[in-house]
């Protein structure tokens, strides 16, 4: 394999990669387009969904995949709740004045740190696998030419799926509605007869349910430790700014953005300054289109 | 009002919520597992405040310090140093405590670096000037150790570093340090000179090399070293790869691997990487003919292999830090196998290994000094000379003897280099070292569509015929 064979792979590898960045991404971005909170618990959440799923499997045999039907909804209601009895009081406390960025923020951030070392209590710091049948079966194209895990695949599909589905709820169904008038003025939601709070508690319970599908994928491919939100929590805030806070299709693209600086970069300099790319980018466009690259104005 | 009460309900939830947070923090900080649970600080001596007692042999408890990254990147690393210790602690008291110190018991302070130096550093000045510790172990990352030994340098305190390879520990002028097991150019020695046997055995000529390594003290030290000798034997290097952690696939990195197509790949990873990396070589078949050498970090760690599959380490050598066959040379290591795997779960290995004799060191410094003054355990540490025997418990991670130069460095610690075969862990080098009848499997076979397939359980000692 030459340079130029290993840069044209790469392509594929970051695509890929990126779906599945997009995926994680998708619903930080839902919740932060309607209710304007800033979800810092986010990879939290996304590590507990990933052990409910390790649950089912070790336990029950229960694929991840198929796990989706009994988690998704259990993490759709645990994301209501956090909005209910966790943000809604905070935001009540602000009516009438801007939000309060502090104690949203830090309120987050304590949950955050509160799931992972509740986590790290019950289950301690070991790694687990899943070694289920789409991560253990590959993909492979020539001799060895492109080979990756099927469960990497199925991600980078589901991040369209998810996507398709989270768009298609905000923008045609009645709920959706709903949505779109408390994101663009929640005072005038409520006078038009909307409930504004229980609006918000729907959009982060679908932002939490949609981080549960993602848990579903990568826990396909991907270890499962408390701290596992952590890789993914700060890469999902970056690919959701480059993307365009509350845009869906941004937080798609601004994955695969990713991915593509990761892989790609990453034939031509060392790992670490292909990171460094990364990071770079999300600067550029914070300065120059701070909307992000599919944000509104 | 009702406002109020609604935020005062929030206010409670939420330093519930923090508490849960910090309660699982200071887990970490408790001795739970050790039968000596600390009593209050007064009855703990340690520092100038009792050398007057200890003198008098009025000293009934000694409170020893240890740093280990209980959470973090190395988390469960940290955890097996851990168990080590406090097990080597539980033993040492049970068999009548520090003796020049009238039957002294050792009270552990376990500490959690978060595998993050600042913190470390931090926990070290905690345990100096609020626990008043006279003696510390700790900290594995070589990150942590370094600043964590400028602590001990300041405060004049001694301090045992366990892990933390880089030269740089043992070789920064420090008064107030030693270091047990192997450095850096030790560990890189003993993998070339692994190679150059097999290449040798097998007669296969090593021309090039690549190396991929986390961008930390450790990684860095490793891949320069490693350099320094490949240079000498004339093999070119023909990928240097630094990675930033908290990688969620590496595939790109394998992809350039296989262009550089090395006849070598040395790899230094803590454990969630070497999952990573692991997965990424096996996806894309990547298959370095003299295989993939890793100098241990996550190769060592049995929370790496509950996560791979066996054929995603299958045919890879490892630099152990300690004598893998150490259960099978002594009894009391081969019960003491037993009963680690009894009550923590797992088989002894290098971390647990090398943490037991981290403790025990700073328990013969104690005994040897026969006082709490800090220069006189300094002297008596670094005075030390312990040689491996069936009647002393103290060298369980297998070093020959414990004898340290002008540096600080143990000379006699080092390692044994083995391959996986069959899951099963076979000693390869040193060739006197090697398990009877086995030898190495090189060139490495091209068998991805079946490799693994006949793996035995990670920890299955290897069946030996009787002579």
């Amino acid at each position: 394999m030459n340079m130029l064979q290993s840069v044209l792979l790469s392509i594929p590898h970051g695509i890929i990669q990126g779906g599945a960045y997009g995926a994680i991404a998708l619903g930080l971005s839902v919740i932060f387009g309607v209710t304007r909170v800033t979800n810092f618990a986010h990879g939290g959440m996304l590590m507990v969904s990933m052990f409910m799923f390790f649950e089912l499997y070790t336990r029950l045999g229960i694929d991840p995949y198929l796990g989706i039907i009994v988690v998704v909804p259990i993490m759709y209601l645990f994301g209501m709740a956090v909005q209910k009895f966790l943000i809604t009081p905070l935001l009540k406390r602000e009516s009438g004045t801007t939000q309060d960025p502090a104690s949203l923020l830090l309120i987050t951030v304590g949950l955050n740190n509160a799931l992972v070392n509740l986590a790290m209590m019950i289950y301690g710091a070991n790694y687990r696998n899943m070694p289920t049948k789409a991560s253990t079966s590959y993909l492979t194209i020539g001799d060895a030419v492109f080979v990756t895990q099927w469960s990497k695949v199925i991600a980078f599909l589901a991040s369209f799926l998810l996507a398709f589905a989270l768009w298609f709820i905000i923008n045609k169904t009645e709920l959706g509605k709903r949505i779109r008038a408390v994101s663009l003025n929640r005072d005038a939601a409520a006078i038009c007869g909307v409930n504004v709070y229980k609006t918000y508690a729907i959009a982060f319970g679908l932002g939490i349910a949609a981080v549960a599908v993602a848990g579903a994928c990568l826990s396909e491919f991907y270890f499962v430790q408390p701290s596992v939100g952590d890789t993914f929590g700060t890469k999902s805030f970056m690919i959701v700014v480059l993307g365009g806070l509350g845009s869906i299709p941004g937080a798609l693209i601004g994955g695969f953005i990713f991915g593509l600086i990761e892989t790609v970069g990453a034939q031509f300099i060392n790992t670490t300054s292909a990171s460094m790319l990364s990071f770079l980018l999300f600067m550029i466009v914070l300065f120059v289109k701070p909307n992000g690259l599919m944000g509104k104005n | 009002m009702k406002r109020n009460t609604k935020m005062r309900i929030l206010s409670m939830a939420l330093v519930a919520a923090m508490a849960i947070g910090s309660l699982a923090g200071c887990v970490s900080e408790a001795p739970a597992e050790s039968s000596s649970a600390p009593a209050s600080s007064s009855e703990a001596a340690g520092g100038e405040a009792s050398s007057e007692a200890a003198a008098t042999g009025d000293v009934s408890e000694v409170k020893v310090g240890f740093i280990w990254p209980l959470t973090g990147g190395s988390a469960t690393i940290g955890q097996q140093h851990n168990d080590g210790a406090l097990m080597a602690i539980d033993e040492i008291n049970a068999n009548g405590g520090i003796k020049s110190l009238g039957g002294a018991k050792i009270v552990p302070v376990v500490t959690d670096s978060e595998s993050l130096p600042d913190v470390g550093a931090t926990q070290a000045e905690r345990l100096i000037t609020n626990e008043n510790v006279p003696i510390f172990t700790g900290c594995y990352n070589s990150a942590v150790c370094l600043p964590v030994a400028e602590v001990a340098e300041r405060y004049e305190t001694p301090f045992v570093s366990q892990g933390g390879v880089a030269n740089a520990v043992t070789e920064s002028g420090y008064k107030w340090v030693v270091r047990v097991n192997n450095k850096a150019t030790y560990d890189v020695e003993e993998m070339l000179r692994g190679i150059d046997l097999i290449s040798e055995e097998n007669g296969i000529e090593v021309k090039t090399y690549a190396l991929i390594y986390e961008s930390t003290d450790w990684g860095s030290d490793n891949a320069k070293i490693w350099k320094e000798f490949a240079d000498e034997r004339g093999w070119e290097c023909v990928l240097d790869e630094p990675v930033t952690v908290g990688q969620s696939d590496m595939s790109s990195q394998v992809m350039k691997i296989k262009a550089a197509n090395p006849d070598v790949v040395n790899v230094s990873f803590y454990t969630p990487e070497m999952i990573v990396f692991s997965k990424a070589m096996t996806a894309n078949k990547c298959n370095p003919p003299l295989g993939i050498w890793s100098v241990g970090g996550g190769s060592q760690d049995p929370a790496y292999f509950e996560a791979v599959e066996p054929n995603e380490y299958e045919y890879n050598f490892v630099q152990e830090d300690w004598n893998v066959s150490m259960p099978y040379l002594y009894d009391w290591a081969a019960e003491l196998n037993e009963k680690v795997i009894a009550e923590k779960g797992y088989n002894l290995n290098s971390f647990f290994a090398q943490g037991w004799t981290a403790a025990y060191v700073v328990y013969q410094a104690l005994e040897a000094a026969g006082s709490l003054d800090k220069a006189a355990i300094n002297e008596a540490m670094h005075g030390l000379n312990i040689t491996l025997s069936e009647d002393d418990h103290t060298i369980l991670s297998g070093y020959p003897a414990i004898e340290f130069d002008e540096n600080g460095q143990n000379i006699h610690s080092t390692g044994t280099i083995i391959q996986y075969q069959d899951g099963v862990q076979i000693a390869i080098s040193p060739a006197e070292n090697r398990t009877p009848g086995y030898s190495v499997i090189c060139p490495i076979p091209d068998d991805f569509d079946t490799r693994g397939q006949n793996s035995k359980p990670w920890g299955t000692p290897p069946e030996v015929a009787a002579e």
